[in-house]
Formats: C-alpha cells, structure tokens, sequence
C-alpha cells in the first residue's frame, strides 16, 4: 500500500498552500471602516479606501480594523450643580468619529478606552460649565436670557479640543435631557398644584364677582322701574284729585247752602248705619217735631 | 431481537463489531454537529428536526455497540444489563421529549424560526445537507456490508435506519431548494420528521424496557393488536390490504426512484451536477427586488459601486458584494418621549387621557426623554415626532452608526432647547404651532452641522401635558371656569326673573293710576251733576225741599235703630256701657240680644 508522494500530489499540496495563504491575505475592507496594518505591532500603514486589502497573514502583518462611521456615546445621565445651587440632571449624547485610527489606537487602544475617556470628559467639563450658571440661564421665558445652546456649543468646544488628540473628531454634544432630582420635581409639582389652586380660586372668585354686579343692577333696574313707575302713578293721582275737586268746586260754588245741608244729611246716612244706638233726649228737637208734627 | 444475533462471539467478530459501530457513531456525531450548526446560521426549525433525527440514529447505534459490549464482556452481569436499559431509555426519553415538543411547537406554532429565502446561508445549508445525505448513504452501506458480513442481525437493521436517515435528509434537501425559490414547506417537513423521531423514541423505549423484563411488546402491543385484529377482523384485513399494501408499494417505488445502485453507479454525475447546482444557487443569491418606497445600495468588495430604484437588480454574491436596502422613498418617523410598539396586540385604552397619552397601547413612555422643565421652571411632559425622508442612503446606512438614535438625540436636544424657553400654559395651548416650526426649523439648521443624509419633513407636537402628578389641579381649574360660568348665569337668571317681574308692576302701578284718574273725574262729573240738578230742584221750592229731604234722611237714619229716649227731668244718670271688655274695639258689635256684647243701658242710681 505504501507508495511514494508523486510529483502530482507534492505539486497539490503546494498550490494549496499557495491558496490558501493568498486567501488568509486578503481581505475586504467595507464602506464605514478604516484599517490600520501594523507589521509586528508596528502601524506601517492606514486603509480609508473600502476595497481590498492585501496584507501578508497575521503574524507578518496585523490588519486592525477601525469602525469610521459617525459614532455615538450616551453616557448615563448624571446629577450637577448651578451656580444659583439647584441640582439638576443632565444627559448628554456625543457624536464622534474617529478620524486619525493610528493616533487613537495609541492613546485610547479601543472604543471601550474611548468611551471611557469621553464619559470622562464630557462630565468634568459639564460640571465646569453648569457651575457657572444659574438656571435661569437654562431655562428662562426670556429667549434673550437663555444660555442652553452657548453652553451645548461651548462643551462641544471644550470636548473637540481634548479629543484632537485622541485621533477623535467630536462632531456635536447634545444635552438631551435636562430634569430636576426627584425631591425638587416633588417641590416643583406641589408649587404648580398651588398655583393652579390660586387660578381656580381666581376663576370662583371672579365669578362671584360678575354674579354679584349682575345681581345688584338688576335690583337696581328694578327699583329705577318700580320708583319710575310709582311717582308717574303718584302723578297721575295728583292730577286726577286736583283736576276732580276743580269740578266740585265749580260745581258746589253755586250753592254752598245746600251742599252743606245735603253733605251733611249724607253723612248721617253713612255716620249712623245699622249698629248704631241712639239715644235721644225727650225734648230733642227731632223727637218734638216727631211728635207735634212738622208745622211748628 | 439484537441479543440473539449476538450470541456466538468470536474476539474477532467483537473487535470488527466495535470498531463498525465506533465508526458509526463517529459518523452520527458528524451528522448530527452538521445539522445542529446549519439549523443554527439558518434558524431554520426543519434542519433542528433533521438533527434531532440523526440523534435518533445515534441512539440506536450506541444501544447496538452496548449490547455488543454487555453480550461480550459482562454476560452474566445483570447489573451491566441494567445499565444497557437505563441507557436506553435515557436517550428514548431524550428523543421522545425532544420530538414532542417539536411537534407541539408547530402545531401550536410557538416555534421561533426564521424562514430564509434567497439568501447564501441557504445555499450552504443545502451543500451542507447534501454532504450529510452522501454520509448517510455511505453510512448505511458500510453497516448493511459489516452486518452481512458477520452475520449480524442489528448492523443490518441498522443500515436500513441509517437509510431512512438518508431519505429524511433528502427530504429536508428539498425543503430547503423549495425554501429558496420562496416556497416554504419547512412546517410540514417538520411535523412529519418530528413523526419519525417520536417513533423512533416510542421503539427504543419498547426495547429498553426489554432490559428490565418487561417485555411491552408481548404484554401490550400484542395483546392490543390482537384484541383488534379479532374485533375489527373485516376493518383490519382491508387496510391490511388495501392501505398497508398500497403503502409498501409507493415506498418501493421511492426506493426504486432512488435506487441505490444507480445512485452509486452515478455517484460522480450526481455530485457534479450537485456542484453545478449549488453553484447556480450561490450566483442566483445576487438577486435581488427593490420595491418603490426602497433604494438598494450595492458595494462590491466593500465600496460603493451603485444606487438602484424599484426593480429586479443583481450584485455580486457575499461575501463579494453586499447589498443595503434602505427605505428612502418612505417618510420614516423618529419620536421623543416615547416609543411604538408597532406589534403591539393588546387592550388599548379606552381613551388616550392625559393619563395614558403616549404611555400606554403601542406607546411607550420614557419619561426621561419626555419631562423636562419650561421657561418658567414648570415642568412639563412633552411627546414630540419628527418626520424625515433619507436623502444619501449611502450615507445614512453605511457611514453612520444607528443614524436613527443620532437623529433622535438631536431632535431630543432640540426640544428640549425650545421648551427651555417656553412659558408651560403657552406651549400646551397658543404656541403649539410656533414651537413646532422653531424645532424644525433648529433641526434644519442642525442636520447642516451633523450630516445624517436625511431631509426633516415635519415636527409635529403630539401632546404636551403638565406631569401626572399636577393634572387632578388643572382639571380643577377646568372646573372653576365652570364654576364661574355657573355663577355667572345663576346671578344672570336672577336678573332675567327680576327684571320683567319689576317692569310689568311698573306698567301696573301707572295703569292703575290711569284708573284710578278717569275714575276719579267721572265721579266728580257724575256728583256734580247730580248736585246740579239737584239744586235746581231744590232752589225752585226749598223750604219744603229741605224739610222733605230732612225727614227723608231722618227716616233713613232712625229706621231700624235701637232709640232709646231719656226724659229730660230725671236726675238718675244713664250710663252707657259695654258689657263685653273682651271684644276688640274695632269689631263690630253685634246687635243680638242673646250675646252678651250687645250694649245695655243700665239704670244707676
């Protein structure tokens, strides 16, 4: 059984040697990726182009590959101090790219050391800037007032700053987040449910208010109608009494005797009605002429 | 049944023996790894089924090298037997359990599975599939050629199973070519394989307990299928002959199909063609559809090469080129302050009150990104969208990591920029549209300065409540407004009533007046006129007048009056009293005698 390696097979196995170390040299570089080649551990030199790389296998030449694409960091959010000592909490996100891969990999080795050294940053220099201000100049009604946007640019400034020398190209921090501790939402929530207290209040209040005007105008309305009404009626009266006795007096001014003689015989009728008692003396002149008869 | 065929043993046959079945089982572990890896980079469920198969054939050869160990070496070991069954029934109840629950997980369809059309990772589960089909062909030959060989009842038997093995993955092969060109049988593949499987766990168990003398078989099985073979002699002897029958013959017209003979007499054609197949598969990947709401994004070896509309396209296959479908023409949303749940299948609420906006049904709340504090240190609880088209899907799917979340810090940012300077009550009522058209115009302006290759279309301010917490107040003051208008209209009702009322006595008072005028006059006409008339009757004779109407009046008068006359010369004085103190002065006092109020004159001396 035992023969001798042939020519062909010798041939085979170095033509699948050669492939498969043509093989393990290449590699595909894809869109959102920079490569750096290192020889030895040596950086000898940096891929921008996606495409292939042809790179001798790994212990001859190391192909890191670093991701280019623009990046972004969400640190968790954290507690800070205004200048006016309120405490607020901030959460910040980073747009970063790596931009000089040699320099990164020497500073910072990985994303994780990058990130770490952003988190880092990003809240040393926050604290330094919110200490400064006071929360009225984070928010305010006031646009004029309001410092939110110089202080998102100044950190990025300050962060662009210290990452150029890490190979990083800070694009834009942005505070995404501005809230109060728990116990001062508490505080803030208890002032707003007092305030809206006072607004109904307010609205009760003004109620009554319109109510009570209302009311007294109509009294008053009524009273002007109920008077006017009154003293025209009162009028009139007048009128009619002055203008009746008028006619009396015309009338009676031609007879005053017998006005008087028949006036008064009225009244004896009305005076003496049915439940009146007379008593008469025996020598009264009606009874005297009641009982001698009316010729005397 | 394998026991008896092992019963005479040479050291030869023992040594030829294990070393068959090492190999088998050398074989089945290949197997069963192939499979269990192409399940896993497909996630396809028919390839677990497969795998589980193939265990089920690793059961049963490492239940034969057993045997042959116990019958060889530890004949007379019972304990060595009883480790042989337990063995057994182990791996029976392993398969048992495994194919149940495979079976329920397609009949209840909780099995999570993805379904993969047209992709590479098919193509290499199918080449793949075929190298275990050739496995399994060469497998059963090589136990079917050992068991002929030595004389060895379960190596043949085994042979025939590894063939069956054979068939499933043939089975599975063209599920999965179906799979490719979109048609996906897997589910049945699955239950039928599931099938088998259960019954090569029932079969293994039947044996196992062989082992324990307890023979299922006899005891069972037999009784039952003879109980029913008497009970129902006419059912059974017609599917004996038409069902069964008719079975064997399809399944030998399958074995014939797939001859075994021709396939080895073809082997070579066969795996060339396969070559050729599979090949075809590999290049066939590169197609690709984009519908209209879509932009394809080619890259070849890694850099962009092309940017295709809706269509049939081609690029090269992976690891080659690469495709990126992005959906450019669509208006994709990004929100702030919650999230949706687009698969969200339970209760809503019954409205979306303040309470629930945005935090319950599909949406999420994150509380962290929504409250935030307004101009005037209130704090609100703000859920924005933003609407944005992707205009350089290159950019934003390759350059970017997660462009979305980017996008979404910005305009969280953004937001929270401009309610910073927000009075609470203006932006929850009139300022609405202002603060919508000052994010998106700061979004605008930031896309400059971070470029994600989107277009902002829109921001809309989907609501902005004051906190949980505060709302119970602001209904509160919802209802003071109420309150007021009540009161209001209560005090305007009191006018309304008062108001006509005081009017009409007005106009009643005056009328009155009016009346009491023309009555007035037409009396003093009337009585002077009378008088005047009188008079004039009266001057004519009036001595006789006035004593007529003297006496007329006297009449009138003293009619009917209680008279009592005094003499004038009597010294007794009359008194007149009322008897009655009790009575009130203004009443009248009656004139009958029986009271006791009626006025006396008493005589006092």
């Amino acid at each position: 059984m035992k023969v001798k390696p042939g020519k062909y097979t010798v041939a085979g196995i170095v033509v699948a040697a050669v492939l498969i170390i043509f093989y393990l040299s290449l590699s595909i570089l894809y869109t959102g990726q920079t490569a750096v080649v290192s020889r030895f551990g040596k950086p000898i030199r940096v891929v921008k182009e996606p495409g292939l790389i042809i790179a001798w296998p790994y212990p001859f030449n190391d192909i890191e590959v670093i991701d280019s694409r623009l990046l972004m960091l969400q640190p968790k959010p954290s507690e800070f101090l205004t200048s006016d000592k309120k405490n607020l909490i901030l959460e910040n996100s980073i747009c970063y790219k790596i931009v000089d891969p040699v320099l990164f990999i020497k500073t910072v080795r990985d994303k994780k050391g990058l990130e770490m050294r952003l988190t880092d940053l990003l809240s040393s220099h926050t604290g330094l800037l919110l200490g400064v201000e006071d929360l009225s100049h984070i928010v305010n009604i006031d646009q004029e007032k309001v410092k939110f946007r110089k202080i998102n640019d100044d950190l990025t400034a300050l962060l662009k700053r210290d990452c150029e020398t890490l190979g990083v190209d800070v694009y834009q921090v942005f505070i995404k987040r501005i809230m109060l501790p728990y116990e001062n939402r508490v505080a803030v929530y208890s002032r707003m449910r007092a305030e809206r207290d006072r607004i109904a209040k307010k609205y009760i209040a003004e109620g009554e208010e319109i109510a009570q005007k209302i009311r007294s105008e109509a009294e008053k309305k009524s009273r002007l109608l109920i008077s006017d009404a009154k003293k025209k009626a009162d009028i009139i009266r007048g009128e009619a009494d002055a203008k009746a006795m008028n006619i009396y007096n015309k009338a009676y001014r031609r007879n005053v005797y017998f006005y008087k003689f028949i006036r008064s015989l009225e009244a004896y009728e009305k005076i003496f009605n049915d439940k009146t008692v007379i008593v008469l003396d025996e020598k009264s002149d009606i009874l005297k002429t009641l009982f001698k008869g009316a010729g005397k | 049944m394998k026991k008896k065929s092992e019963n005479s043993i040479s050291p030869e046959r023992f040594k030829s023996l294990i070393k068959a079945s090492l190999f088998a089982i050398a074989a089945d572990t290949l197997l069963i790894s192939l499979k269990y890896f192409l399940a896993n980079i497909t996630g396809n469920p028919v390839l677990f089924a497969d795998a589980l198969h193939s265990a089920g054939d690793f059961a049963v050869t490492f239940s034969v090298l057993l045997s042959i160990v116990v019958n060889y070496k530890f004949k007379d070991s019972k304990i060595a037997i009883h480790a042989e069954g337990i063995v057994a029934l182990f791996i029976s109840f392993f398969l048992i359990f495994g194919s149940i629950q495979l079976l329920i997980g397609v009949v209840t369809e909780s099995l999570t599975y993805v379904l993969l059309t047209n992709d590479v990772k098919l193509v290499v589960a199918i080449a793949g599939i075929f190298i275990a089909m050739v496995i399994a062909l060469y497998m059963s030959r090589y136990k079917r050629q050992i068991g002929e060989k030595h004389d060895s009842f379960a190596f043949i038997a085994e042979g025939a199973h590894t063939y069956s093995d054979f068939f499933t993955s043939a089975g599975v092969w063209v599920t999965l070519i179906l799979s490719f060109f979109g048609i996906h049988l897997e589910k049945l593949m699955t239950f039928f394989v599931g099938l088998l499987v259960l019954k090569i766990g029932l079969s293994l168990f039947v044996q196992s307990l062989i082992f324990f003398n307890l023979n299922l078989k006899e005891l069972l099985f037999d009784k039952i299928y003879s109980f029913i073979s008497q009970r129902f002699s006419k059912e059974f002897d017609f599917l004996k002959i038409k069902v069964v029958a008719r079975l064997n013959d399809a399944w030998s017209f399958v074995k014939s199909i797939f001859n075994e003979e021709w396939i080895i007499e073809n082997r070579w054609k066969i795996f060339k063609y396969n070559i050729a197949f599979v090949i075809f598969l590999y290049i066939f990947t590169g197609f690709y559809m984009i519908v209209p709401s879509q932009r394809g994004v080619e890259f070849v070896l890694g850099s962009f090469s092309e940017n295709n509309e809706s269509g049939l396209h081609y690029n090269f296959p992976v690891p080659f080129g690469n495709t990126v479908v992005v959906d450019s023409g669509m208006t994709l949303r990004v929100e702030s302050g919650f999230r949706t749940n687009w698969d969200f299948k339970g209760k809503e609420p019954e409205a979306y009150l303040w309470e629930f906006a945005h935090s319950a049904g599909r949406m999420k709340k994150v509380s962290g990104e929504s409250i935030t504090i307004t101009g005037d240190e209130n704090i609100v609880d703000a859920n924005f969208l933003c609407y944005y088209r992707i205009e350089d899907p290159v950019l934003y799917s390759m350059k970017i990591d997660n462009a979305r979340e980017i996008l979404r810090s910005i305009f969280t940012f953004e937001v929270h920029a401009a309610i910073g300077h927000y009075q609470l009550e203006k932006m929850i009522t009139v300022g609405r549209s202002m603060i919508q058209e000052e994010i998106k115009k700061n979004m605008i302006s930031a896309m400059v300065k971070v470029p994600l290759g989107v277009e902002i279309v829109k921001v809309f301010m989907l609501d902005a409540h004051p906190p949980i917490e505060v709302v119970p107040k602001y209904r509160a003051v919802a209802s003071a407004r109420e309150k007021k208008d009540e009161i209001i209209h209560r005090a305007n009702a009191y006018s309304n009533d008062l108001i006509p009322k005081s009017r009409g006595k007005a106009v009643a008072d005056t009328i009155s007046a009016e009346g009491y005028f023309i009555e007035k006059i037409n009396s003093a006409i009337g009585k002077t006129e009378n008088f005047k008339l009188r008079e004039k009757n009266f001057r004519a004779a009036a001595f006789i007048h006035k004593n007529r109407l003297w006496w007329e009046n006297i009449e009138k008068v003293l009619t009917g009056k209680r008279i009592y006359v005094i003499p004038s010369k009597s010294r007794k004085r009359f008194y007149l009293q009322e008897k009655s103190r009790s009575t009130v002065s203004n009443q009248p006092v009656k004139r009958n005698e029986n009271t006791n109020s009626n006025i006396n004159l008493e005589e006092y001396k």
